[in-house]
């Protein structure tokens, strides 16, 4: 792929958008993450309510041929529900937190799904097929009295409607005090991370009942804790390595072959703070708020509040490429902390072949940046442009001085509206961004 | 009233007006997170970092180091002064801001320590504030050189308003709430001592603020 938009390469246009119109949106109803599977065929949401809506992409309709296809509601399930912590006397919210496909093995599609505490293996099937004919049930699945069954006949199978099923497989629980922020499918396609605050644990995925404890920072004195474990990654590749942030804005790179427990990183990546930049909010808008390793494995992409750094896992001390998502609200932190804004965890994806990258910021808005050209798109996930195979415009914030036409004031942004949740397709030009409760699906319209 | 006592607490906590807005915006949050709005141990560890950072640039004013580099080439310090009157209200929901205007530092006799430590100047920004950070950090240099928090806040009594309302962990002396297992109880660390404090202050503050405004 040549380019984020414009010029030669291509241009994003509006494919889809999920979820009610009304004004008044239901806290359950709010995306809370957004995952394509491998292929890219299956998309999956999870939201504020503990549910999972997977959508499925259907190729292109005779009916419809501008429609490259779109994305169908394929299933939906109630992965969590709200808990009580009895012993701690504290609820367990349902949100669903994050969802990691696994790779495919066969005709099924199993993804994970995590709330705060408890992570659940599930299984997603088709069924277009009954058997009938049974000898010790009748047809609606009540037993037959043994001594009227004179005959034996052999079931058969017979076809119908289509039946999406998921199941639960497994349930991991009771293995994190704290709250699970990331899971990670590791390269081993058997084993998978979850970290929460202040501990990662490594889990079989048949196995429920235990977990390696494989890196713990909790103090022995929590009145001593400075710093939390923000989000973690498996590499792509390497099903020994994997990374995991900090809210101090570093991150750690652990080999799980030089230890059992990796509390000793092998490498340790840290950008030298900029004195002259420094204020109250230094700390905080460093935190790291995601964490993801690029395709190819030799890069990891890190947000922080303001901007977006790509680091080179050969080179430590600071990063390769730096982004600035969204530097005008640098004048605003004051604001953004009263309002609690700065404490937002603004998630980042690669596209497929590791050129560009794509984050989220407010209003809406949403921006992309190409690696190759280093040019810098925002683009605004809105119900106003949101006809069929309608041109996104690109938007502009202003930024001091005088307010040029179709320029948007920093002081007229929107907070409330504020695009978290992003997923880049693995193999083509189509993203899909959570704003609140919709879903929209975008894609390239080459000119 | 509740301005005077926010005031007051500026001056008598924070001599860098920069230092008590963050310091207020992090208790109040902090009191928000232990009233159970929020549970993220990410979030509450980035605030008591600020509040630890906020304590460290105390310090480093009362030993008179010259690195005040709070106010150096800060981007956000101008912010803050000038939010600093918004901070008031958000502190004490129902005031006026014009009662800043009618502040009278005799209202509160509770602090000789300040008379003893502070000169006559030091009651000047009580009257204006919007004060300017560099000359209050100016005059304030030094400001609490021999006067011990704790002292200070055990002159304030608290004991009419209830404390009911906070969790038994922030009784105890600890800035963590009762949901994050230490595992060997509540280590009284100075620190957590002095934030503990502020956190009675701050209570001290909302209550008196629910009166003024109950009582008109």
């Amino acid at each position: 792929m040549a380019g984020v938009a414009g010029g030669n390469d291509f241009q994003w246009c509006f494919s889809q958008v999920k979820g009610a119109i009304d004004e008044d949106v239901a806290e359950a109803d709010i995306i809370s993450t957004v995952e394509f599977n491998y292929s890219g065929e299956l998309l999956a949401t999870g939201d504020k309510g503990g549910r999972v809506v997977i959508f499925q992409h259907e190729q292109e309709s005779k009916n419809r041929p501008h429609l490259r296809g779109e994305y169908n509601v394929y299933s939906t399930f109630q992965s969590h529900e709200p808990e009580f912590d009895y012993l701690k006397s504290l609820e367990i919210e349902e949100k669903i937190n994050k969802i990691r496909w696994l790779p495919q093995q066969n005709a099924a599609h199993f993804l994970l799904s995590t709330n705060d505490k408890t992570i659940k293996l599930w299984k997603i099937s088709e069924r277009d097929k009954r058997a009938e004919g049974y000898n010790l049930k009748d047809e609606d699945g009540r037993l037959r009295d043994p001594f009227r069954i004179t005959s034996l006949r052999v079931p058969v199978l017979m076809p119908m409607d289509l039946m999406v099923e998921a199941s639960p497989r497994r349930i991991f629980a009771n293995a994190h005090t704290y709250h699970i922020n990331s899971i990670s499918v590791n390269s081993d396609h058997e084993t998978y991370l979850s970290a929460d605050d202040l501990r990662i644990n490594l889990w079989h995925l048949e196995i429920t009942d235990r977990s390696f404890n494989i890196v713990d920072i909790k103090p022995a004195n929590m009145e001593e804790l400075t710093e939390v474990i923000t989000a973690a990654e498996c590499h792509p590749h390497q099903c020994n390595v994997f990374v995991y942030s900090s809210s101090k804005g570093t991150i750690r790179l652990c080999d799980m072959r030089a230890a059992a427990l990796c509390d000793r990183h092998s490498k340790f990546f840290e950008e030298p703070e900029d004195p002259s930049s420094r204020s109250f909010f230094s700390e905080i808008i460093s935190s790291i708020s995601d964490v993801k390793f690029s395709h190819s494995g030799r890069y990891m992409m890190t947000r922080d509040y303001l901007s977006v750094k790509v680091w080179d896992l050969n080179m430590e001390n600071r990063p390769v490429e730096t982004y600035q998502v969204h530097e005008y609200l640098r004048s605003k932190l004051c604001s953004l902390y009263e309002n609690d804004c700065i404490f937002d965890k603004f998630e980042c994806c690669w596209n497929g072949s590791d050129s560009a990258i794509m984050t989220g910021s407010y209003n809406n808005f949403f921006r992309m940046f190409d690696r190759n050209t280093r040019r810098d798109i925002t683009l605004e996930a809105s119900r106003e442009s949101s006809k069929p195979r309608a041109t996104l415009k690109p938007r502009k914030v202003s930024t001091g001085g005088k307010r040029k036409k179709d320029e948007i004031s920093v002081d007229s942004l929107d907070f409330n509206k504020k695009i978290l949740h992003t997923a880049w397709h693995p193999k083509d030009n189509v993203i899909a961004v959570a704003a609140t409760n919709n879903l929209y699906i975008f894609q390239d319209k080459i000119n | 009233m509740c301005l005077n006592v926010t005031l007051l607490l500026n001056r008598v906590v924070c001599p860098l007006p920069q230092v008590n807005v963050g310091s207020c915006l992090c208790l109040k949050k902090l009191q928000d997170y232990q009233a159970g709005m929020e549970l993220s141990l990410r979030r509450s560890v980035l605030l008591v970092n600020t509040l630890r950072q906020i304590q460290d640039e105390m310090q480093s004013d009362r030993t008179g180091s010259p690195d005040l580099h709070l106010h150096s080439i800060n981007p956000d310090s101008c912010l803050l002064r000038d939010d600093f009157r918004e901070d008031l209200l958000v502190t004490c929901p129902g005031c006026a801001v014009g009662n800043a205007e009618g502040l009278s530092p005799s209202l509160f006799p509770e602090f000789p320590s300040q008379e003893a430590n502070g000169s006559s100047e030091q009651h000047k920004p009580l009257s204006s504030p919007s004060c300017s950070a560099v000359s209050d950090a100016t005059n304030a240099t030094g400001y609490l050189s021999d006067l011990a928090l704790d002292d200070i806040f055990e002159d304030i009594d608290t004991s009419m308003y209830e404390t009911s309302d906070l969790p038994s962990a922030c009784a105890a002396g600890s800035l963590w709430p009762i949901n994050f297992y230490s595992g060997d109880g509540h280590a009284s660390l100075s620190l957590a001592k002095c934030w503990w404090h502020f956190l009675k202050m701050d209570l001290f503050l909302h209550k008196a603020c629910a009166e003024s405004s109950s009582g008109g």
